[in-house]
Parts: structure tokens; C-alpha cells; sequence
């Protein structure tokens, strides 16, 4: 089997008595879509800032893409091609999604320091965002200012910003919240065209996304890895309804 | 539909340019006036504006384009001044050397300072830059050798390999106005370049753009040090004006005003802050003869302006620190 792209090893952070995180390992392979579930408060949220590098872990290393990443900051891991799409929808509302997914390419390191030609009329980089936003469905939008969006169209373009950078590994922070029905099946679908080529560790509370789009599942119990396994063996396990299932019984 | 959005853009994009153009044509008519009409005072005082704008312009760069809102821009203004009279000193007088030692040493200034000031993110960062420019005008007021406390005249004013350029008001005018083209010119070019976007990316969502790949202090190191430059510049074309430097030039007034200024205009563009300049030189001269007071009616049109225009107060305070990241 290929080398995992994301690696956790024993990864702890407290925040004063409070353990967030316990000693959780996990790693993610080639292609693979793997589920992180757990109830609210199970420190998703914390694990996941740990895996962008906006919160340094007490303890324990991250590896991504073959190297030692546990020092490194937010920037330079995105520069490695970790891509995070936040839980908020996290664009720049004045700019148009056109100018968004342009600033995107800009930043993931084609010219940030150039200070010559305007950037916004530079037709090359202006077509390449164009084809960003049409691989999510935003083709007819490109001009709309991202405030003026929809929730679910903020979220795709997010996507679309994140696939600008040439992603090896997409960090999913719920991306269905706060998603109509319509909107979260588009979501869903433009994930699953997605999956295969970039893999992904997804953040999800909503159960039907994840047992659709998953090969794995990793549930997370008051910040400890409770299993790992298959979504059927997940789903089945009575430790994992219990805790976590059990609440809700549409499961 | 996106065709007729797009030729709005391109037209807006021509008239911002036409503003700038607009203002420049302004300060060349004015100047013309004053020439025709053979007035020292109206030449001097066209000069004393132009200089103050590109001061102005420059810290508008910095609070519109980068968000960061300096309360010490007037150390590099006094920098620059300081250049003047330090090397004038030392017989160094050429315009060609002078002018480039008050960028160096303005941008020198702010790349070193701003290392830790950057640091900082809003209310800090203004009394962080406010601290760095009050250490500068000590200083100077300790230099002894260059007049201490009272500042003293300068040797001479600069000049172009012995030619006696600056010779008047007019002259200096006809330089302050050129600088002032040329500084907005630059400024603006910068502001819409890739590196201008990625700046105003940093300024309205630092987390996306660190996330997206970039870490936007280098950015804002680099827009610190050119914008100190360009005020390096007008501080010492200022000095030769008045043939004098002291530590005055370096007071937190000057900073004050400058942020004044860039408010009044507007920060959402470099223009802005000219027009700014313009209204603040125009209420001095207006009303400075009446009351040693004037500035309080200064402080009513700033409150009005700010009211009339809140956008700019979000600016002004600036953002929080990074929102935490968990939660």
C-alpha cells in the first residue's frame, strides 16, 4: 500500500485541565475519503486547527506529504498542498467569486510579490479562474460579490479557491452545515467527482454525506479515537451507537 | 450580461485614474497661478501641500491597501527632513544622492521597527508605531550636534551637481507637484497589482490568505518600508522649503494630521488622501489667522466626515486580533 499522505501520531493538546485531544493517531491514504464523526464538543473542530497548523499540539507529530510538518505554521503547510475549507464559509465578501478564486491562485504562489501589471485585468490568470469556478458549478456567477451568495454557492467557491492551489489533501471542516437539501446534494456530488483523485478528511455531522462519500470512518469520543473502520463497521458497532448514534435515531 | 459588468468595471477603473490626473492638473493650475501672479507665498504654499499629499498618499497606502493604521508616520517624514540637514552638513547636497539617503533611511526605519510593530494587529500596532516614532523624535531632540531640541537650518538647499535647482518657491513647487505625480503614479500601480491584491486580501481576511498559502508578512513589510520611503522623500523635499529641520517634524502631531488627512479623503482610495491634504491645508490657511483654536473646528469637520462616511471608521479602529480557531 502507498504511503499515507497524512499522518497523526499520538497527537494530544489540553487546553488547562480540559484534554481536547488524547492521543489520537490516524492517517490518511492516497484517494481516500476519511470521515472524522464524533457528538458535538468531541474536539473535531480543535483536531482539525492542529492538522492546518493553527493550533500547535502539546504533544505528538503530523507528517504530510513524507515530511515532519508538527513546527510548521498555516501558510506553509497550505504551500505543501494542505487545503482547508473552513466550517464558516470563509471568503473575502467584498471581491467578486471571480476575484476570490483569483487571489487564490495568486497566493498559492504564482507572483504574490509582483508589482507591475494589474492583477485583475491579467487575462491568463482571469481564464484560469474561470475554469475554477466552472469546475464547481459557478460558471454564471463569476461577477456576483461573494457576500451576495448563496450559503451553499460560498461554500463551492471555497471548494474552487482550494482546488486553485493544487491541493494533495482537502481538510474538510463540515462542509454541508448550514446547507438547504438542494444545495447539500450539489455539495455532495461535486465532492464525490472529486474523490479518487484528492483525498480528503472530511468533518461531518450530517451521517447520510458521510456513509455516502467515505471509505473510512473515524469516530472521536471526547477527544480520543473510540475506532476506525469501514462506514458499515463503523455504523454497526454498539460502543459507536452508544455514544454517538444513539442520539439520533435516523441513523 | 457579465460583458456590460465588466465594461462598468473598466470605466470605473478609467475615471479613478481621471481623479488622480483630476488632482495633479489641480496642483499645476494652482501653481501656474501663483507663478503668474508672482506670489512667493501661493508657490510656497502649493509646495507645502503637494508634500504633505505624497505624506499623505503614502500612509493612505498603508491604511487603505494594507490596513495597517501607523500613528508614527511622521518618523519618517522627519527622517527624511534629517537627511537634509545631516548630510548637508557634510557637504553632501545633490538632489540625486539627498532624495535617495531620505528613502533608504525612511524605509530602513520602518523595515526595522516594523519587524516587531507587525507583530501587532490593530489598536496595538497604532500605539506600537506610535511608541517607535516618539523614540525617533528623542532622538533627534538629543542630537546636539544638529541643533537638539531647537533643530537648526539647514547648510543649503539641495542641489543638481552644484546647480542651484531649488532655488525658489516656485522651483520647489515645480518639484513638490512632480514628486507628488510620480508618488501616486507609483502607488496606485502597486495598489493594483498582485501584490496590492494579495495586500487588501491580508487586510479584509488574514486567515483565508495564510490558508490559502500565503503569510502576509512580508507584504506588509515590504508596503511599510516603501510607503516610509515615500514619506522619507516629502520630509526632506519639506525641509528645503523651509531651509529648516527640528524634532517638531517628528511629533505625533504631524502623524495625526497625516491620519487626518487620509480619513477626511477617504482611505478606499490613494487619491483620497490628496484631497484630504488639500482640505487640511485649506482650513489652516483660512482660519489659522483668526484663532490659535482652528483645529478645534478642524476636529467638527472630522467628526462630520466620519459620520457622513463610516466605512472609514472600521479602518480607522481596526480588526481584532485573528479570531480563535476553535470554538
Amino acid at each position: 500500500m502507498a504511503d499515507p499522505v497524512l499522518t497523526l501520531e499520538r497527537l494530544s493538546k489540553s487546553f488547562s485541565a480540559l484534554a481536547v485531544t488524547q492521543a489520537v493517531s490516524l492517517d490518511i491514504r492516497p484517494g481516500e475519503i476519511h470521515a472524522l464523526i464524533g457528538p458535538n464538543g468531541a474536539g473535531k473542530t480543535t483536531l482539525v486547527a492542529q492538522v492546518a497548523g493553527a493550533l500547535k499540539p502539546d504533544s505528538g507529530v503530523i507528517s504530510f506529504a513524507g515530511r515532519d510538518v508538527t513546527a510548521l505554521g498555516v501558510a506553509a503547510r497550505a504551500r505543501l498542498g494542505l487545503s482547508r475549507v473552513f466550517q464558516i464559509s470563509n471568503v473575502v465578501g467584498g471581491f467578486t467569486a471571480l476575484e476570490n478564486v483569483m487571489v487564490a491562485i495568486i497566493a498559492a504562489g504564482d507572483g504574490p510579490f509582483r508589482m507591475g501589471r494589474r492583477a485583475l485585468a491579467d487575462a491568463g490568470l482571469r481564464e484560469q479562474a474561470h475554469a475554477a469556478l466552472d469546475a464547481v458549478g459557478l460558471a454564471g456567477r463569476a461577477l456576483v460579490a461573494a457576500a451576495q451568495l448563496a450559503h451553499g454557492e460560498r461554500r463551492a467557491l471555497e471548494l474552487a479557491m482550494s482546488l486553485a492551489q493544487h491541493p494533495r489533501l482537502l481538510l474538510l471542516d463540515e462542509p454541508m452545515a448550514g446547507t438547504g437539501k438542494a444545495e447539500g446534494e450539489r455539495l455532495a456530488g461535486l465532492l464525490l467527482a472529486l474523490k479518487g483523485r484528492i483525498p480528503m478528511l472530511l468533518i461531518e455531522h450530517d451521517m447520510d454525506t458521510v456513509f455516502r462519500l467515505a471509505d473510512r470512518v473515524s469516530v472521536l469520543i471526547s477527544g480520543a479515537l473510540a475506532m476506525t473502520g469501514a462506514p458499515e463497521a463503523v455504523r454497526r458497532d454498539p460502543l459507536v451507537r452508544a455514544a454517538y448514534l444513539g442520539e439520533d435515531e435516523a441513523v | 450580461m457579465s460583458g456590460a459588468a465588466a465594461g462598468a468595471r473598466t470605466l470605473a477603473c478609467r475615471l479613478l485614474a481621471h481623479r488622480t490626473v483630476l488632482l495633479i492638473a489641480l496642483f499645476a493650475a494652482a501653481l501656474a497661478a501663483a507663478w503668474a501672479a508672482g506670489s512667493g507665498h501661493g508657490a510656497a504654499l502649493v509646495a507645502r501641500t503637494a508634500l504633505l499629499a505624497l505624506a499623505a498618499a503614502s500612509l493612505s497606502f498603508l491604511i487603505g491597501q494594507a490596513g495597517l493604521v501607523s500613528f508614527g508616520h511622521a518618523a519618517p517624514l522627519g527622517i527624511g527632513a534629517y537627511c537634509v540637514l545631516i548630510l548637508g552638513e557634510y557637504e553632501v547636497r545633490n538632489i540625486l544622492v539627498v532624495l535617495p539617503a531620505a528613502f533608504a533611511a525612511g524605509a530602513a526605519f520602518a523595515a526595522i521597527t516594523g519587524l516587531v510593530a507587525l507583530r501587532t494587529r490593530g489598536i496595538y500596532f497604532i500605539m506600537i508605531t506610535l511608541a517607535f516614532a516618539q523614540m525617533m523624535f528623542y532622538v533627534a531632540a538629543s542630537l546636539s550636534a544638529f541643533g537638539g531640541d531647537d533643530g537648526m537650518a539647514i547648510a543649503g538647499r539641495s542641489t543638481f551637481f552644484g546647480d542651484r535647482i531649488l532655488r525658489t518657491d516656485t522651483q520647489i513647487a515645480v518639484w513638490a507637484v512632480a514628486l507628488l505625480a510620480a508618488g501616486l503614479v507609483l502607488l496606485e500601480r502597486i495598489s493594483a497589482s498582485r501584490f496590492g491584491l494579495m495586500l487588501r486580501t491580508g487586510r479584509e481576511n488574514e486567515a483565508k490568505l495564510e490558508a490559502l498559502g500565503l503569510d502576509p508578512f512580508r507584504h506588509r513589510l515590504i508596503a511599510l518600508a516603501l510607503a516610509s520611503g515615500i514619506a522619507g522623500v516629502a520630509g526632506a523635499m519639506l525641509a528645503n522649503q523651509v531651509d529648516y529641520v527640528s524634532p517638531s517634524l517628528m511629533n505625533w502631531h504631524i502623524s495625526g494630521e497625516l491620519i487626518v488627512m487620509v480619513v477626511l479623503g477617504g482611505a478606499a482610495r490613494i487619491s483620497g488622501a490628496v484631497i484630504g491634504a488639500i482640505v487640511v491645508v485649506a482650513l489652516d490657511e483660512a482660519l489659522a489667522p483668526f484663532t490659535a483654536h482652528w483645529k478645534l473646528g478642524l476636529g467638527l469637520v472630522i467628526v462630520a466626515a466620519v459620520l457622513l462616511r463610516g466605512a472609514d471608521i472600521g479602518a480607522l479602529i481596526g480588526r481584532p486580533a485573528k479570531a480563535p480557531d476553535h470554538g
